[in-house]
């Protein structure tokens, strides 16, 4: 999903612009790394009342079905047109580094000469390293979460908590993804569906009827093809439903082509995308 | 002015299965006889709202609108956006004279202003 996304990004970015819009190379072996821990053991329980609710740490949905190592169970069903995913429990908005910086400061209010350097080496990490994570340039490998977790006596559980919530994108970057999808879905459809070229090329005709069941049946579609693809044209401002009923090619191009309505179609896309 | 909620819709991506649920499920009556095809509600009760159910595209999750009735659209449109909204369907009107816009507020849900051709 993410490396369509890059390609998608070119797209919204313009052909001449190579800028990918979403994760580097690096961010793509970081959701290999969730994968596998998901597959594993992070099964996150949050409990609520009388039963249990999962999370999906990828898309945010919630589901009462436990999933446990071992048992056969459904898995989650991945729905890329979901709402970014929004977790929402105070632990997970604590992200891991937060967690080593509550252990550092409390380990200092015993000791107020405590070092970064002593929690590096009761880690086992590297002094350097721990201080790029602590103060936020450097991302935390899923394995230094479950081993530095073992060594502060972090629960299993707990540890996929942090995995999750330190690989999860944050609100910002999940929202313009899922404004990157949805814009890309508009675009594909433009492209795809014959319905949106086909009700301007009618919309000029002497025989145009206003009448969307009239349009489906004159261009073989369904009237609820014709409703998706009239809404598009509205929102892309492609198309006008003027006061007196008439419908306005908003194109502007004397001598419509199907080929020249797709370019256009594309880049108005992009241009609402870009706001 | 008071601003009602004058109609609700719901944006399915399977509108014949919605309508079938709840018109099963309620008994009301949904009806697509018009130029837009669009499958108004009708709840059979004078009590609450009327509304009506349109297609959603594949990438959205099924929703549910709110249309606002106004008396002027553009100007409540345009008060609208003075106010963070986004415009995401022109005032435009209906083939039966009502008039519409879609917009976003500023905390990204979709909502649509309506002057009722009755009104």
């Amino acid at each position: 999903m993410v490396h369509q996304q890059d390609i998608l990004g070119l797209f919204l970015n313009g052909a001449r612009d190579p800028l990918t819009v979403l994760r580097a190379e690096h961010q793509r072996a970081q959701d290999q790394q969730i994968e596998c821990a998901l597959q594993q053991c992070d099964s996150i329980l949050l409990f609520s009342g009388k039963h249990t609710t999962q999370v999906c740490p990828q898309t945010g949905n919630l589901s009462t079905r436990a999933h446990f190592r071992g048992k056969q169970v459904p898995r989650f069903q991945e729905q890329t047109s979901c709402p970014p995913p929004r977790l929402t429990l105070p632990l997970v908005q604590m992200a891991f580094r937060e967690r080593l910086s509550r252990e550092l400061e409390s380990r200092r209010k015993k000791n107020p000469r405590y070092s970064q350097r002593a929690l590096a080496a009761f880690l086992g990490a590297d002094h350097s390293t721990l201080s790029q994570i602590l103060r936020g340039t450097r991302a935390v490998p899923v394995r230094s979460i479950r081993l530095w977790s073992a060594r502060l006596g972090i629960s299993q559980e707990e540890a996929a908590l942090y995995i999750a919530a330190e690989h999860t994108p944050d609100t910002q970057t999940a929202e313009r993804q899922h404004q990157l999808r949805q814009w890309t879905a508009e675009a594909i459809s433009v492209v795809n569906e014959p319905a949106h070229w086909e009700i301007v090329r009618l919309s000029r005709t002497p025989e145009f009827r206003p009448d969307c069941r009239w349009i489906a049946r004159r261009i073989d579609a369904t009237v609820d093809d014709v409703n998706l693809a009239l809404s598009r044209l509205l929102r892309l401002r492609l198309l006008q439903i003027k006061e007196s009923g008439q419908w306005k090619d908003l194109t502007g191009i004397a001598k419509l082509t199907e080929r020249a309505f797709r370019k256009l179609a594309l880049a108005r896309v992009r241009e609402l995308a870009a706001k | 002015m008071p601003s009602p909620v004058v109609q609700f819709q719901i944006l399915s991506k399977t509108p014949d299965e919605t309508a079938k649920f709840y018109s099963t499920l309620f008994g009301w009556t949904v009806d697509p006889n018009n130029p837009l095809g669009y499958r108004r509600v009708d709840t059979g009760s004078k009590q609450g709202i009327q509304g009506g159910i349109w297609p959603a595209p594949p990438q959205s999750p099924n929703f549910v609108q709110l249309f606002v009735g106004v008396d002027d659209v553009k100007s409540a449109a345009k008060r609208a956006e003075d106010l963070g909204a986004k415009m995401i369907i022109p005032p435009t009107v209906l083939p039966e004279g009502d008039e519409m816009a879609v917009l976003l507020d500023p905390q990204g849900m979709s909502f649509a202003l309506m002057r009722q051709a009755s009104s």
